[in-house]
């Protein structure tokens, strides 16, 4: 310690700092740093703006945002009432960048969670809170007050949607958020629907999206496609409705006629009408499309409004409505003819009443004279058009509906060009009855006509070999004069000593052996007809037209008769019996076998009697035998 | 007023920063036992502190301003100052940390930033008012001080821990680095500060 206090302690150094010290370059860092930070902070606070709400529920200062694209651009600073307590102001902050959207034009809406049956939207809002939205639009008056929507304005979510409006008797279950559908997809929404000035009718205001603009044509064709159309008609029963949404919230359908194809799309605020009904509709487009003309009828014939209008059993069209004319005399069908089908209507075509159940029941078969069944229930109209058309009918053309078709109507087969372009077509060999070659028609003469009818067989050995053709009175009304005809190949058949019988209706005869039931075939017996025999010594052939008596019932003998006859233009070397039928033959041979078992009863004793069948030889039909055989059991 | 005691620097003696030892002080010289600068009294004392201090006062500006940290709940999260997380407490009712969170990281910086400024402007003037209290008053400055950083530890803690994702989440803010910043500076404002400074009234000016 001493050789410190050796050293004589000097003066300490004073130095006075002169100027600034250094150290206060922190404080200066410090204030740029800070100014920097102030300077950023507030060259980035973007504008201030009113919004004004109904009501402030959801709304919170400093945390409700306002979104752009799900982007927060901004927030509500703060919410108070207005002077009047009728509104509530908010202030919000925006984004610098914001400025040029304040304008007249941008919009602000409240976000909140809706759940409609058209989707459930703003569900992001029951975890975040209530939010704005706000869909910016520059280019108009700068504005820094607004009115918040409560809901998003439509063409929010959808820009370029093509506003349209719709006019309507009656909205039904319209509601905003409706779609708009064309064939099943969504192609806009119902906005909101109003009534109009005159209280009668609705405007609907709707939106198409901005990809399905195009669709919308000047005769574009809406209707109300809103609940359940249920038809129950002889096609079916026919359930229309768009989609589960549309049943339970409503919707419009849209469809464009064919003249809408090249029209151009209608742009924004076009009108349309809004028609009530699928079918409403439909009738509006009939009119732009296809031919429509009327058909008078004097008697009303159950003609369902709907019904199918024929042509040649097709399908051409349908009835349209029907009422009674202005004087009340005649009943106007209102036709449409597709477009497709419009030719085939020529001024000198003839309508007639499908209607109806016009066939003959016999146990022959059915013979159909109707479309299809849905005509029968339905009642239908048929045209025909004759094979020299006339000129193409005009829209409006007015025809009279006769009650049955001529026959040769039904037979005219006109070449009408109804394609674009002439089409390959096969040479159809038509079926048409006055052009198949004719047998020999005679003439049978009864004193009763009771059973035997148009249409009924004449057979030969059970075997029908021709058709009644028609009855009628004889000239002195003493006798009825049954017009048949022999198919060509079985007219040699006929000689001028044939025998004809009428085979109609069961003939009993109750005698000491036994009820002896007679009858043709089970057909001919329900069905009635005639039936003839010619002896073995064949008389000559005969000319069309011979008059032959018509017996009640054939003589017993006339079964026995098996003449030979040469029918085919063949080799004569073939067996008689044999060209007749190979199914009769076969008949022949069951019969054969089956006899011999059967001999032990008595029955068949009666039977032998009438019949020795010789081998070889015909036998009385088996069926005949057969009932013959169940009777003699029975006794 | 007793007469003054004999002081070191009477002597020529200064003694040391790091290890007191008494050296003479004699122009730029280094301590004999450790080798430290030896000063008389802290160099630029004033200087220094007043200038850490204004930076500090500059500083605690944005640190109230911006949010010190944003808790975010279920996807809803607000960003919170320093006064609106105290607010945040009081509305829900938690007093006791409320308060504890308004003295550490509202009253303690700002009381801190007015007596060293207080200290510094005493001391400029050769004031030789109420020497002792200052002096008391300057170690508790320096005591408490260091408390505030409590604020930036729990601020690095919860958002370290509170990681779930769209659940919680707990992020920092601007706020958070200034008054980090403010904490930390001073800290060093108030260890640049000499106390004896207080004192040299008393004697002729070294």
């Amino acid at each position: 310690m001493t050789h410190r206090n050796d050293r004589k302690p000097e003066a300490a150094e004073l130095r006075k700092s002169r100027g600034i010290s250094l150290v206060w370059l922190v404080p200066v860092v410090a204030v740029f740093i800070g100014g920097g930070i102030a300077w950023e902070t507030l060259s980035n606070q973007g504008p201030t703006i009113e919004l004004h709400f109904e009501d402030a529920s959801g709304l919170e200062p400093g945390k409700t945002r306002i979104k752009y694209r799900d982007v927060a651009i901004g927030v509500i600073t703060e919410i108070a009432l207005s002077d009047d307590l009728t509104s509530v102001i908010a202030q919000a902050e925006l984004v610098k960048d914001a400025s040029p959207y304040l304008t007249a034009r941008t919009r602000f809406w409240k976000v909140t969670p809706h759940v409609s049956l058209s989707g459930i939207s703003g569900l992001e809002t029951l975890v975040s809170g209530v939010y704005l939205n706000v869909l910016p639009e520059a280019g108009g008056d700068p504005q820094r007050v607004f009115e918040v929507l409560d809901e998003a304005p439509t063409t929010a979510a959808h820009r370029g949607a093509v506003a349209i409006s719709l006019h309507a008797k009656s909205v039904g279950s319209l509601g905003p958020g409706a779609p708009l559908t064309y064939n099943g997809v969504r192609v806009g929404e119902v906005e909101k629907h109003r009534l109009m000035h005159d209280g009668k009718r609705f405007e609907v205001d709707a939106f198409v999206y901005r990809r399905f603009a195009h669709l919308i044509k000047p005769s574009t064709l809406f209707w109300n496609a809103s609940g359940l159309s249920v038809s129950l008609g002889a096609e079916g029963l026919e359930i229309q409705t768009a989609s589960l949404g549309t049943l339970l919230a409503g919707g419009i359908e849209l469809a464009n006629p064919k003249p809408a194809a090249g029209q151009e799309p209608v742009g924004k605020g076009a009108r349309f009408v809004l028609h009530a009904s699928h079918d409403e509709a439909r009738k509006v487009m009939e009119r732009s499309e296809g031919l429509n003309v009327t058909v008078e009828a004097l008697v009303g014939s159950g003609i369902a409004e709907g019904a199918p209008v024929y042509y040649r059993k097709q399908k051409v069209g349908h009835v349209g409505s029907h009422r009674l004319s202005d004087d009340a005399v005649a009943i106007l069908y209102q036709v449409h003819i597709e477009a497709r089908y419009a030719p085939l209507v020529r001024s000198d075509s003839r309508f007639f009443d499908a209607s109806g159940v016009k066939l003959h029941v016999g146990l022959d078969g059915l013979d159909l004279d109707t479309g299809s069944l849905a005509s029968i229930l339905e009642g239908g109209i048929s045209f025909a058009t004759p094979e020299r058309p006339g000129e193409r009918a005009e829209d409006g053309a007015r025809f009279a509906l006769h009650h049955d078709a001529e026959p040769e109507w039904l037979a005219w087969t006109p070449r009408i060009w109804i394609g674009d372009r002439p089409e390959q077509r096969i040479d159809h060999v038509v079926d048409v009855p006055t052009t198949r070659p004719r047998g020999l028609a005679i003439v049978l003469e009864a004193f009763s006509g009771a059973s035997v009818k148009a249409g009924d067989p004449v057979t030969y050995r059970e075997l029908e070999v021709g058709t009644i053709v028609e009855r009628e009175l004889s000239k002195d009304a003493r006798t009825v004069r049954i017009h048949a005809e022999i198919e060509p190949e079985y007219a040699r058949l006929v000689r001028s000593n044939t025998r004809f019988w009428n085979t109609s209706g069961i003939h009993a005869h109750l005698g000491l052996s036994g009820l002896e039931i007679d009858t043709g075939s089970l057909q001919s017996m329900l069905a009635g007809g005639v039936a003839f025999a010619t002896p073995d010594e064949k008389g000559t052939p005969v000319r069309p037209g011979t008059l032959f008596p018509l017996h009640p019932k054939p003589e017993k003998e006339w079964m026995h008769w098996s003449p030979a006859v040469w029918m085919g233009p063949g080799e004569p070397s073939r067996p008689v019996e044999h060209a007749i039928s190979d199914e009769h033959r076969i008949r022949h041979v069951e019969a054969e076998s089956v006899e011999p078992e059967l001999e032990v009863v008595p029955a068949v004793a009666i039977d032998a009697e009438v019949a020795p069948a010789p081998v070889g030889a015909e036998v009385p039909a088996p069926r005949a035998g057969f009932f013959r055989r169940l009777f003699g059991f029975a006794r | 007023m007793s007469a003054p005691a004999p002081t070191a620097s009477s002597f020529g003696l200064a003694s040391c920063h790091g290890c007191s030892a008494l050296t003479p002080a004699v122009g730029h010289s280094t301590c004999d036992r450790c080798g430290a600068a030896i000063h008389l009294r802290k160099p630029d004392s004033l200087n220094r502190t007043l200038a850490l201090v204004v930076t500090a006062a500059l500083l605690y500006v944005p640190a109230n301003v911006f949010p010190i940290m944003t808790v975010q709940k279920l996807g809803r999260g607000d960003p919170h100052t320093i006064l609106g997380g105290v607010q945040a407490l009081v509305e829900g009712g938690m007093w006791s940390l409320a308060i504890l969170v308004f003295f550490a990281s509202v009253l303690v910086p700002m009381l801190k930033l007015v007596v060293l400024a207080g200290l510094c402007i005493s001391v400029a003037r050769r004031s030789d008012a109420r020497q002792r209290d200052r002096t008391t008053l300057y170690r508790l400055t320096e005591v408490v001080g260091r408390w505030s950083m409590i604020d930036i530890f729990m601020i690095s803690i919860l958002v370290a821990l509170v990681k779930l994702g769209v659940v919680a989440t707990i992020a920092p803010g601007p706020g958070a680095t200034f008054f980090a910043a403010v904490v930390i500076i001073t800290i060093f404002a108030a260890d640049s500060f000499d106390p004896r400074l207080i004192w040299d009234t008393e004697e002729d000016s070294p």
